[in-house]
């Protein structure tokens, strides 16, 4: 779906260190990867180049195999990946949410009718068809991100791309978010890229990508990125409790295993260690 | 005690088309020099409920005494108020706007009258307290990072001289490393100055560290209260009122029965019933 | 304060008028318009004020709430009367010192009053009636023809429609803005207008700020929703001129035969 090949970048060429250094990642069709790093680790940059909002400065990024340089397929880059933002009020166009909704097609000159199919499809599918006729800026904040959702949803995506979309949500907004989409990964068979530096939200994925100062420095399963807790924690992250808890215990020669992410998990671990 | 509200009741455009009631009979007494957590999700009624420990709002039903003054007195200097009960909005760092950081440090003392030697001392002072380096001073507070600009905003409001510190979601939007900067700052300021300090969240499991107390809030009213450990012990009924609990509480509740809130104390815990057995 | 202003308030509904063709009715408000500036006797003035009052009903828009439209202008209302009363020469019916009252004055207050508050009343079913995007589409589409010459129609739709979306959102941050100040000892309220002007500095300073912070991210989030001006574009729902729409029309044309005919008569 993407693959970026000696990626680096930076903004200004008087700029002495690069934001992304040589980075070297592939997701592929259907996956659901988490890109997890701390402010400024270059992962929203990173993203950005996912849908051709920047351009490599050098080596390449290739989208569903066009090379995001290649200026006359733009249009078909930015329908194949869909974005989504942080904050929820900036991404959203119009009064009325079908009307924002219908934004993305209207604008790649979909037909009427079709644009009615799309929008009902992509409100469905965030299950937000109640709130069609409602004005965004009254919804919660978790609505409205499911809202910018189905805004990129409406062009028929492969991918989305979502740049810490929970950021500015409370615990019911996240539970809500990331539900949706879990569901848009295993029913929809959409890629999922998550840009985010919860690590709650990062155990739900496939693969882990941890960032740290504009490189890629892990890049594994969650279970197997989160057992390294000291490495985790020294890229300014952090890790389930759970996980943290077992750590310790380990480190007082309890024997437990260091791969536990849920609470689940952790009972079982603690059950068989006290037998 | 320095903050007392008295079945508070707070309804919004009252009489209105829009009326709204935001707090419903609320009680609550804050003593000075405690360290105490509100938690709720958004729309819980507790952002609402701080706005009125320092005058910016006052009930529409019951009443709210500040250090003495009771905030619906026509009499009350609602100014007074405000410098004993600093208030620190969430994303603090959109309201800074003077040209550079110790202008808009000393923007508040300024306002409450503090003199020019006074001032001086409460910016550098306060900026000390947050962490923030004397050699920013003059920079624009545009050019600091994102983590500077929200300690120097936290700072604007110290240099009151506040005798409570009121914090609304000093955390949204930062990374873990981040978080826990400013928590240790507001932890180590606690300590050191003895300031009463109210910190209001989501009920994400940071808070579970630092606060003695704890108040629930949904649907504008206080739907429990006690110590965290108490709090999050009952995970089930935090759950419906759409808030988590710390995985740790969960954990240690359903494997031992026990009330715990952080990783150290389940850590603990454990060790102990491992070595007795 | 500010919510009691009813005028350009959109009045949600599903009467016959909420369904027209938003740019008919811009179009059908200035046939309105021509017909109030047209009548010259009472009779015309009282055929336009019978149709007026027939499309509020129609409209199931409460004539309260329309009224209530008039009202931050009734000062203005009284002003132009008492000017046109008094400043009017002709037939004196009454005098003192400069001052004098004409009977040919009276009658031209009473035709201006019946002006303004007509014109008002008719313009304000406009904004009741229509949806504020559906107001900007129908100027958009009103000012086609001109972009041809080069006005760049679709741009300024588009911006007119992003900034009613922006409203309520500013509006939020504005007060959350004020009281975060506030809480810092900033006074809004006292002192004498630089005072003032200079209080508002602190208020102003991170609006601006937040403003172009969030028109950058928006403008990126188009992009990325392949926004690339009005070529090509289609729309969810296509305005359709319709037969409703062309009765109308024909309505209204008739309101302006009636007055022109009133006139002749009167």
């Amino acid at each position: 779906m993407i693959k970026t090949e000696n990626l680096t970048f930076k903004y200004h060429s008087e700029q002495t260190e690069d934001i992304l250094k040589d980075i070297n990642i592939g997701v592929a069709d259907g996956e659901f990867v988490a890109v997890l790093g701390h402010n400024g680790s270059g992962k929203s940059t990173l993203a950005k180049h996912f849908n051709a909002i920047l351009l490599p400065k050098g080596g390449s990024v290739a989208v569903g195999g066009i090379d995001t340089r290649d200026e006359h397929r733009l249009y078909d880059i930015r329908r194949m990946v869909g974005m989504v933002f942080q904050n929820p009020d900036n991404q959203i166009v119009a009064t009325i949410v079908e009307e924002d909704v219908a934004f993305a097609p209207e604008n790649l000159g979909v037909p009427s009718p079709e644009i009615r199919r799309l929008v009902d499809w992509a409100l469905e599918t965030v299950g937000m068809s109640d709130y069609k006729r409602h004005a965004p800026h009254l919804l919660s904040g978790g609505q409205k991100q499911r809202i910018a959702i189905a805004g990129v949803l409406a062009m028929k995506p492969k991918c989305i791309v979502l740049d810490e979309p929970t950021a500015m949500l409370d615990p019911i907004g996240r539970r809500e978010v990331v539900a949706t989409l879990k569901r848009l990964n295993k029913e929809e068979g959409i890629t999922i890229v998550l840009i985010t530096h919860n690590m709650d939200e990062a155990t739900v994925a496939d693969r882990v990508i941890v960032m740290n100062d504009g490189g890629v420095v892990m890049d594994a399963p969650p279970r197997q990125v989160f057992s390294d807790v000291e490495r985790i924690k020294s890229y300014g992250l952090d890790v389930p409790q759970v996980t943290e808890l077992m750590y310790a215990l380990r480190r007082e020669g309890i024997d437990v295993p260091a791969d536990v992410l849920t609470v689940e998990e952790a009972m079982e671990a603690l059950s068989e260690v006290s037998h | 005690m320095i903050i007392q509200a008295q079945n508070v009741s707070y309804i919004y455009s009252e009489g209105g088309p829009f009326e709204k009631g935001a707090l419903k009979d609320v009680s609550m007494t804050v003593e000075s020099g405690a360290f105490i957590g509100i938690i709720g999700h958004t729309g819980s009624g507790k952002s609402t409920l701080v706005q009125h420990f320092n005058g910016l709002l006052r009930p529409t039903g019951g009443k709210v005494i500040v250090c003495g003054a009771d905030t619906l007195d026509k009499k009350a200097d609602l100014k007074t108020v405000r410098a004993k009960v600093g208030l620190v909005f969430q994303y603090p760092e959109h309201q800074l706007f003077a040209e550079t950081v110790y202008k808009d440090i000393a923007f508040a003392p300024g306002n409450m009258g503090f003199s020019a030697d006074e001032t001086d001392a409460a910016v550098r002072e306060s900026a000390a307290l947050v962490g923030l380096s004397e050699t920013l001073f003059e920079k624009s507070p545009f050019e600091l990072s994102g983590g500077q600009k929200r300690r120097a905003a936290i700072a604007g409001v110290l240099a009151m001289r506040p005798q409570v510190l009121v914090l609304d979601e000093p955390t949204a939007g930062l990374d873990p490393r981040g978080r826990e900067d400013i928590l240790s700052q507001i932890k180590r300021l606690h300590a050191e100055t003895g300031m009463t300090v109210i910190l209001v969240s989501h009920g994400m499991e940071d808070i579970a560290n630092c606060v003695d107390y704890l108040y629930v809030m949904d649907h504008g009213t206080i739907a429990m209260q006690g110590t965290p450990a108490e709090v999050y012990s009952r995970y089930e009924r935090l759950e419906q009122m759409g808030l988590t609990a710390p995985q740790v509480t969960r954990l240690m509740k359903q494997r031992y029965g026990v009330d715990v809130c952080t990783v150290e104390q389940a850590k603990d815990y454990i060790l102990g019933v491992l070595r007795r057995a | 304060m500010l919510k009691d202003i009813t005028l350009g308030q959109y009045f949600p509904g599903n009467s016959p008028l909420h369904r027209l063709d938003a740019m008919v009715k811009i179009v059908l408000t200035f046939v309105f318009l021509s017909a109030v500036f047209t009548a010259k006797t009472a009779l015309a003035y009282a055929a336009v004020a019978a149709f007026t009052v027939v499309i509020i009903m129609i409209s199931g828009v409460p004539f309260k709430f329309v009224v209530k439209g008039l009202k931050p202008l009734v000062a203005f209302i009284a002003f132009t009367a008492v000017l046109n009363l008094l400043m009017t020469s002709g037939t004196v019916i009454w005098q003192w010192g400069f001052l004098r009252l004409t009977y040919e004055g009276a009658a031209y207050a009473v035709q201006m009053l019946a002006r303004i508050v007509l014109l008002v009343l008719g313009t304000s079913l406009l904004t009741y009636t229509t949806s504020p995007i559906a107001l900007t589409d129908g100027i958009e589409r009103l000012l086609k023809p001109f972009g041809k010459m080069g006005l760049p129609t679709h741009e300024l739709a588009m911006m007119m429609s992003i900034a009613l979306r922006f409203v309520p959102t500013l509006l939020e941050e504005t007060d959350k803005i004020m009281k975060a100040q506030m809480a810092r000892g900033a006074d809004f309220q006292s002192g004498n207008l630089l005072k003032r002007a200079k209080a508002l500095i602190p208020l102003l300073v991170p609006l601006f700020i937040s403003a172009i912070r969030r028109a950058e991210e928006l403008a990126t989030a188009m992009d990325c929703r392949c926004y690339r001006g009005g070529n090509h574009r289609t729309r969810l729902s296509e305005a359709k001129v319709t037969a409703a729409d062309y009765a109308a029309g024909c309505v209204f044309a008739g309101l302006m035969t009636l007055v022109i005919f009133a006139n002749k008569v009167g």
